[in-house]
């Protein structure tokens, strides 16, 4: 059945070499992921479920504009601190605590948006420690983060981190050959950086810009809080606004896709990535030697970047620490809660995982065989799920299983579902590369043995992309733990995550605890990281 | 093709039950939906849940969604398929929405017991329990807080003050109506001048008096009952509520008896139970606010510390259902420039 | 003179210890053989400079590179793959033979395009690698090594994605360009049978240290250890020759 689907699916696109499994798989995936999500705003639109449209389309042009106005200069500056960033983690490639503060840096995406937010504001608020610096100093100033520089600093707080470790994955896919050519050509930082970073820089920037950008446009608590006041009304406010008082769900629809009508054109203009495919082993070994010039520049960079990462995160655990310990941990809730966290995260990090793996299958097949459009387009429409609002698609699903009788019943069903959505686009990004590589190497040589289906998974290419599935995977898990999203339209006090604990905390003028949760949250995310990457640096090749 | 489609409906019907099962009813069931902080451990509901089953012989499930603004909308989700018996948690400015769902009857009770400022009735909604509105100050750092709106307004715009957005939470819509009852045609002017004292406007209470804790703000909107916590909880008198000579806003929160409900005789000895001293013992230190009928005991003293308006403001249900958009864009306009 | 000279040069992996001792003569062509996982690349890495042995000395063109990076040794490498840089073109992989800079003057163009035209690639000089067949991008690599003009050339079985025909056709290039402008060669490759007319002569690679070693035509000889038969599949005398 699969090979006749496969092979109409193979006429319709001018397949020349059809590769029936990844071409069928990935677009069953594909076209379930865009069901899923079609199915949630189709829904609320139909429902006629208060479709007043209230307040009307009045005041939307100038949110659109500062919709992308925020979101492009949140990218840009991301991209312009992770690019040297990257390169001087890449230019140290050991030192003590590399790893820890790798792991570090993933932990921002997974915190909920209010705990970043204060974490910011100990450091950069009227009371933060950089106002108190300059009190002790004698100066009356005090940094004023409220407004379009705060949105920005949190943006970048957030995204600047995943671009550094989005980069770094591509990099570990480029072939120990290339390294050793570099020291053998006599390559210096210059040369090295120019002609085997930068290539790779610009096949994957293109995919994580869009990324950014994306999360940009649905940023909602940091651009309230930080942004001050109504002037900076974003399109996602609207549709956060028409979901709340108005209850408009069909107005949230409509702005939701005006949204993504919006982040494809944004996505369209985005070039194609380059496509690199390349073969043969990787290997975290270098074999040039930086010289004191590059290694001083590298540190200095790292330093810098790691002390606008990690500061405000060690005053995130600052504040958790003078939290009422032993009443957090004595509540049932706590256990439940972490329980519950870590279930949703692992099962959707392992959808996400999965349906990423079969995506990026079929986008190899279609890339491998010169359909690079339809590969670039598989791959923007999986990154268009960032552009939906978790919340809008829990009303859309509600409103289509009320068919069901019991909509609520399948809570968890639908929280996982929607983070699996959400994690998508990054688990796709973490391993793209890995797979086209892989596939790359290894596929004439299975097809020689005859190696097929489910055999050849387990034998070649689970051991051979472990580190990139595993890495999609936490990297997918850490997002989901820190994920509010639908929780707060299904949450009951069933089904308590670490996220929501943090906001019934908030809620009940306890923001000690909360604090004090936030903490483990981070600790949580930074250990699963830490432990998920430990083997990924083995030498031996 | 056929195999597949058989299979999935399989599968979907199995969840379905599956689902079913999580969720099925005992015999002797009352549904109550709320929101969060009223089920937290530390909240009222476990109390509440305890003092009830005690005597009814019945459980009491409280579903609970994050706000009374996602306790509304959970209702017209739901429509006539919900689960629940009791609504617990609107306030008087949702009612107005909330009855023109149908999804509620009139309760039919003698609330002659309650009392709450202005003497709120309506025949589907009771109160249980209210607070006014207040700015809420740092006492650390402003050492002569506004006796007034009109002081706030005209004050220095070195302390700062932050409050919620009206289009996202309660607090938020109700500043604009204590804004609109004491202004009126001038509340933009108000809004405008109050902008450069405004340090933020954050979705949420829970964001905006994080962001006072943590000292980044003078003051917050608040509820006058908010220094109670500080005082009983955490034994500080730091944080203190300004009395405003113009008068407060109130906020009253309200249950109701569902469509549903009225089939479920756990209903009506719910709401009986509501509004008596078992129910009303439990609300001012555990929900922080005032409760509208008579408790067993007084309150504890610090209760009677708290600021006590002059005036009470109220629109009636109609009035904010009317008027809230309308009032809303000049709030944004005014603060938008 | 030796070109290359390893005494005791020691190196340790996790599974396997390895010890070297060779010397090679200037301008010998040599190729290195042996069962997989015995060493063969490792000794080539040692050479390049891409492992530094735990104990010994290495020492190229009369000079301790023992501890020298790869960028200081006199040594040009190649792979069997990834030899070029896949977003620049044939031109300019080729002109990294002359810096890593990228920025020619007219004479170092004119050097550029001659050994470009040298390997037969001429009028494919602004191709991408990918625009061009396995065996033209082996000859760019080549182009490139020429260019370099180091003593000593390394070659990781850089044939060994090609066909047979393309083979002979590096082989024969290989040879011209050997003696044209001789260098010191060491090649790893798994068909010693191919290199018979052009290798001077083998080393052969077992358990992580030189077995046996000789002229290309002792291979054939009826006293050849038995491992080397083995490897060599040699069941008959006189096998190779017929």
């Amino acid at each position: 059945m699969d090979r006749r689907v496969a092979k109409s699916l193979g006429q319709i696109i001018r397949f020349k070499r059809p590769d029936g499994t990844r071409l069928f798989a990935g677009f069953l995936a594909l076209s379930i992921v865009a069901l899923l999500a079609a199915s949630a705003i189709g829904a609320t639109l139909v429902s006629g479920l208060n479709a007043r449209y209230g307040g009307g389309f009045a005041g939307l042009v100038p949110a659109t504009l500062f919709t992308l106005e925020q979101a492009a200069l949140s990218t840009i500056v991301s991209v312009v601190f992770a690019v040297p960033l990257a390169l001087a983690f890449e230019s140290l490639p050991r030192f003590f605590g590399r790893r820890a503060l790798l792991a570090l840096f993933a932990v921002p995406l997974a915190l909920p948006a209010i705990a970043v937010v204060l974490g910011l504001i100990t450091l950069y608020g009227r009371n933060g420690l950089i106002a108190d610096g300059f009190a002790m100093g004698g100066l009356n100033w005090k940094p004023d983060i409220y407004g379009l520089a705060g949105i920005l600093i949190a943006h970048v707080f957030f995204n600047m981190p995943l671009t550094v470790r989005l980069l770094l994955k591509a990099f570990e896919d480029i072939p120990q050959e290339q390294w050793k050519l570099a020291a053998n050509l006599r390559f210096g930082a210059v040369g090295r950086i120019r002609h085997i970073l930068l290539p790779v820089i610009r096949k994957s920037l293109p995919g994580i810009a869009g990324l950014v950008f994306l999360l940009c446009t649905g940023s909602y608590t940091i651009i309230l809080v930080l942004g001050g006041g109504p002037a900076t009304t974003t399109l996602q406010v609207a549709i956060q606004q028409a979901l709340s008082f108005d209850f408009d769900p069909a107005k949230a629809s409509l702005l939701t896709i005006a949204q993504l009508a919006l982040t494809g054109l944004v996505l369209a203009v985005i070039p194609k990535g380059q496509s690199l495919f390349q073969t043969g082993r990787v290997s975290m070994r270098r074999y040039h030697h930086a010289g004191l010039g590059e290694r001083s520049l590298a540190l200095a960079v790292l330093v810098l970047g790691a002390l606008f990462v990690v500061s405000p995160l060690l005053a995130i655990g600052w504040a958790g620490v003078s939290a009422d310990h032993a009443r957090i941990m004595g509540s049932h809730l706590f256990g439940q809660a972490i329980v519950t966290s870590l279930s949703v995260a692992v099962s959707s990090a392992l959808l996400a995982t999965v349906s990423a793996y079969v995506i990026a299958s079929l986008r190899y097949a279609l890339d491998s065989n010169g359909q690079r459009g339809w590969a670039d387009g598989v791959g923007k429409l999986s990154t268009a799920m960032l552009g939906i609002p978790a919340l809008l698609l829990g009303v859309g699903w509600f409103v289509l299983l009320a068919m069901t009788g019991r909509p609520f019943g399948l809570a968890p069903l639908m929280i996982i579902l929607a983070n699996a959505l959400m994690a998508l686009p990054f688990a796709l990004q973490m391993m793209s590369a890995a797979v086209d590589r892989h596939f790359g190497t290894d596929d004439r040589l299975c097809a020689a043995l005859g190696l097929k289906g489910w055999r050849r998974f387990a034998i070649v290419d689970w051991p051979v992309l472990r580190p990139a599935l595993s890495g999609a995977f936490l990297f997918a898990a850490a997002l989901s733990l820190g994920d509010l999203g639908v929780v707060t339209l299904y949450g009951s006090d069933r089904i308590v995550t670490l996220p929501s604990l943090i906001y019934q905390n908030l809620g009940s003028y306890r923001s000690n605890d909360a604090g004090g949760l936030v903490l483990y949250l981070t600790v949580l995310t930074g250990a699963l990281t830490l432990y998920g990457t430990r083997s990924q640096f083995h030498e031996h090749d | 093709m056929r195999s597949i489609l058989l299979r999935s409906r399989l599968l979907l019907s199995t969840l379905a039950a599956l689902a079913g099962f999580l969720s099925i009813a005992q015999a002797e069931t009352l549904t109550v939906y709320t929101y969060e902080s009223f089920t937290a451990e530390w909240g009222p509901g476990p109390k509440v849940k305890a003092a009830f089953e005690k005597d009814c012989a019945c459980t009491l499930d409280f579903v609970a969604v994050t706000d009374g603004v996602a306790l509304l909308n959970r209702l017209k989700l739901e429509q006539a398929d919900t689960k629940a018996d009791i609504v617990l948690g609107l306030d008087t400015n949702l009612t107005e929405d909330a009855k023109a769902t149908g999804l509620f009857v009139p309760h039919g009770m003698d609330v002659s017991g309650l009392s709450v400022p202005g003497g709120f009735t309506d025949d589907i909604f009771i109160p249980y329990d209210f607070a006014h509105f207040a700015v809420v100050y740092d006492s650390e750092k402003v050492k002569t807080p506004p006796k007034s709106m009109a002081e706030l307004i005209a004050a220095g715009a070195d302390q700062k003050i932050v409050i919620e957005d009206p289009r996202t939470s309660t607090p938020g819509l109700g500043l604009v109506l204590w804004m609109k009852s004491i202004y009126g045609d001038k509340a933009a002017d108000a809004w405008a001048k109050l902008a450069p004292k405004i340090l933020t406007v954050t979705p949420g209470w829970s964001e905006a008096y994080s962001l006072f804790t943590k000292g980044e703000a003078e003051m917050v909107l608040s509820y006058t009952t908010s220094p109670a916590y500080h005082m009983i909880a955490e034994n500080t008198g730091r944080y203190q509520a300004a009395a405003f000579e113009e008068g407060h806003y109130l906020q009253i929160e309200v249950a109701a008896k569902t469509v549903k409900g009225k089939a479920n005789p756990l209903s009506d000895k719910f709401l009986a139970f509501m509004v008596s001293p078992a129910f009303q013992d439990i609300i001012p230190e555990n929900n922080w606010m005032f409760p509208a009928g008579k408790t067993t005991a007084p309150l504890n003293p610090v209760f009677d510390k708290m600021v006590k308006p002059s005036k009470t403001f109220l629109y009636s249900a109609t009035e904010v259902s009317a008027n809230r958009k309308a009032w809303i864009d000049e709030w944004q306009k005014a603060l938008g420039k | 003179m030796n070109m290359i000279e390893l005494n005791t040069a020691a190196f340790r992996w996790p599974e396997t210890a390895m010890l070297f001792d060779l010397e090679i003569a200037q301008n010998q062509m040599v190729i290195v053989t042996g069962p997989s996982g015995s060493g063969k690349s490792t000794l080539l890495n040692l050479i390049a400079g891409f492992e530094t042995p735990d104990s010994g000395t290495i020492l190229l063109d009369g000079k301790d590179c023992t501890r020298l990076p790869p960028s200081a040794r006199p040594v040009s490498m190649l792979f069997q793959e990834h030899n070029l840089f896949g977003h620049l073109s044939v031109e300019a992989n080729v002109g990294f033979g002359i810096g890593p800079r990228l920025k020619f003057e007219d004479a170092e163009r004119a050097a550029i395009s001659s050994s470009i035209n040298r390997v037969g690639l001429s009028g494919k000089e602004k191709r991408l690698p990918h625009q061009l067949s396995g065996g033209e991008r082996q000859r760019a690599a080549f182009a490139r090594t020429l260019l370099q003009d180091r003593p000593i050339l390394l070659l990781d079985e850089p044939f060994a994605s090609l066909g047979p025909s393309l083979r002979s056709e590096m082989m024969a290039l290989l040879q011209e360009l050997q003696s044209e402008r001789p260098r010191t060669i060491l090649a790893v490759t798994h068909h010693p049978q191919e290199w018979t007319y052009i290798a001077d002569s083998f080393v052969f690679v077992e358990n992580g240290t030189i077995a046996e070693k000789g002229r290309m035509d002792q291979l054939e000889d009826p006293d050849v250890p038995a491992a080397v038969r083995a490897y060599l599949g040699i069941q008959s005398v006189g096998f190779l020759k017929s």
